[in-house]
């Protein structure tokens, strides 16, 4: 049963999408040369998982997406393909978030990948995190004409939470692959501010219909350039601030009216 | 009754697995085990989410402490500095010195595990100044109950710390025990100077200790979740 669910696993391989990231080709070929799940595998001694085939289900349904939307029902379609019973579509917990989730799980770590070892070509911050923000927009690409079902789906105020964590985590993560070593308050204003951007680009992205979005990418070069000036702007408030009171500080001293 | 119990809870507990669904052993992405792990210290240790969640809430708070430890020293110096007791104020001025070494140590420990610093912590940048000048308006000894009080929180905040730390036997995450004894160790020198200097011959000492000691403890509190 194993071996045709691998074969069956193997045929499918070619249509996923995330081709690194791809669990259903790497378990074949490492099943194939012989290797076996290690017991108790896992980082820290944590033990996630004995097999992938929930991976397999959820990745080969991000396929079936055009067809069927964001729902149980590609989910149930890719189980079957896999040659299990579509009652698997509970894999998908929660049925149009859970697979909508994964799918955001899975962009962010493919963006991770390909980015690693491109970041120290870049001479400045904010070009790095344009082009890691570039990545991830276009791991959405292939899912833009069903994404607005997606952003709805998110905004429902059951799926908030989730969406918000999501959110924060990509914009943590995008701001740590390029290098932010904030450890004040201002760790908080560049996630905002970078969500915020991320978040109007992917929906300007889903309207967008201009040769290669060339649209889109003036639209995030705009909105980077925006954040950049909000930043200088608040650092250069900051530091008026600070002047002025030591000025107003020295002329009360000097008059007397607090001790020097 | 019992076994038919046990296959139950082994049903839920399967159907929790399900959720977490990346498996380790993927060649491809051996040292990628996303929504289960995080990568810390540049990809130098990677730990499971309630290892991270754990000592993500305790370098926050620490982070915290030391901001606040900063500014009761700076508050008690502008009160006592000018009082024209030299010794005092390089008292103060020393133990403010340590606490912004503590401060840039603890500074390093958020860049290097990925640490969401608190938002409260300008709140207690200015708490710490408001508490200090307080305190020292009481008097010179109150002030060294102030330092006293909270040197002991922190104390035995630090041991807690060391105690749930020494827990997790990862080789890299030395540096960071090691820095927080070190911290603990200066705090309780300063717990030590401040009862030299007649924390304890305070007026109404035990009110101010315990009353210290129990906002500590709230900040603590509040710090490590928000």
């Amino acid at each position: 049963m194993s071996l045709r669910l691998l074969t069956r696993a193997a045929a499918a391989t070619s249509r996923t999408p995330f081709g690194r990231c791809c669990a259903v080709q790497s378990q074949t070929r490492y099943f194939q040369q012989g290797g076996s799940i290690p017991e108790g595998a896992g980082y820290s001694g944590h033990d996630n998982t004995k097999n992938n085939t929930n991976l397999q289900i959820l990745d080969l349904a991000l396929t079936k997406v055009h067809e069927h939307g964001w729902s149980t029902a590609a989910v149930a379609h890719a189980a079957t393909e896999l040659g299990l019973s579509s009652m698997a579509h509970g894999v998908a917990p929660d049925g149009a978030i859970s697979l909508i989730s994964h799918f955001m799980d899975r962009a962010l770590d493919e963006t991770t990948i390909e980015v690693d070892d491109q970041l120290h070509e870049f001479d400045s911050t904010a070009e790095c995190l344009r082009f890691i923000c570039t990545t991830r927009l276009k791991q959405t690409l292939p899912y833009v004409k069903r994404w607005p079902e997606a952003a709805a789906v998110l905004a429902q105020p059951q799926n908030v939470p989730l969406a918000m964590r999501q959110l924060t985590n990509l914009s943590s993560q995008m701001w740590y692959l390029a290098g932010d070593k904030s450890t004040r308050i201002d760790w908080y204003a560049r996630r905002s501010a970078l969500a915020a951007v991320y978040l109007s680009t992917e929906l300007f992205m889903c309207e967008d219909r201009s040769p290669g979005h060339q649209d889109t990418w003036r639209f995030l070069k705009d909105r980077f350039e925006n954040m950049d000036k909000a930043e200088t702007i608040a650092s250069k408030t900051v530091a008026f601030g600070e002047q002025f009171s030591r000025n107003l500080y020295n002329i009360l001293a000097s008059r007397g009216y607090v001790s020097h | 009754m019992y076994s038919v119990a046990r296959r139950r809870i082994g049903c839920m507990a399967s159907a929790k697995r399900l959720q977490s669904t990346y498996a380790a052993h993927n060649p491809y992405l051996k040292d990628f085990v996303y929504k289960d792990t995080v990568r810390v210290k540049d990809g130098a240790l990677t730990l499971s989410k309630d290892e991270h969640s754990m000592i993500d809430r305790f370098i926050r708070v620490n982070q915290a402490g030391e901001t606040a430890a900063v500014s009761i020293y700076q508050g008690q110096m502008a009160v006592l500095g000018n009082k024209g007791d030299a010794e005092l104020k390089s008292l103060l001025e020393h133990m403010r010195e340590q606490e912004v070494v503590h401060l840039e140590i603890m500074d390093k420990h958020i860049a290097d595990y990925r640490v969401r610093p608190t938002i409260l912590q300008p709140v207690a940048a200015v708490g710490g100044y408001i508490l200090g000048a307080t305190s020292a308006l009481l008097g010179v000894k109150s002030a060294m109950t102030c330092t006293e009080a909270v040197e002991t929180r922190i104390g035995m905040h630090y041991n807690d710390q060391l105690r749930d730390l020494h827990k997790l036997k990862y080789p890299q995450l030395d540096e960071l025990k090691q820095s927080i004894a070190k911290c603990r160790d200066e705090e309780l020198e300063h717990l030590d100077a401040a009862v030299d200097h007649g924390s304890q011959l305070a007026p109404l000492y035990k009110l101010q200790f315990e009353l210290i000691k129990g906002g500590c403890g709230v900040a603590i509190w509040l710090c490590e979740r928000i």
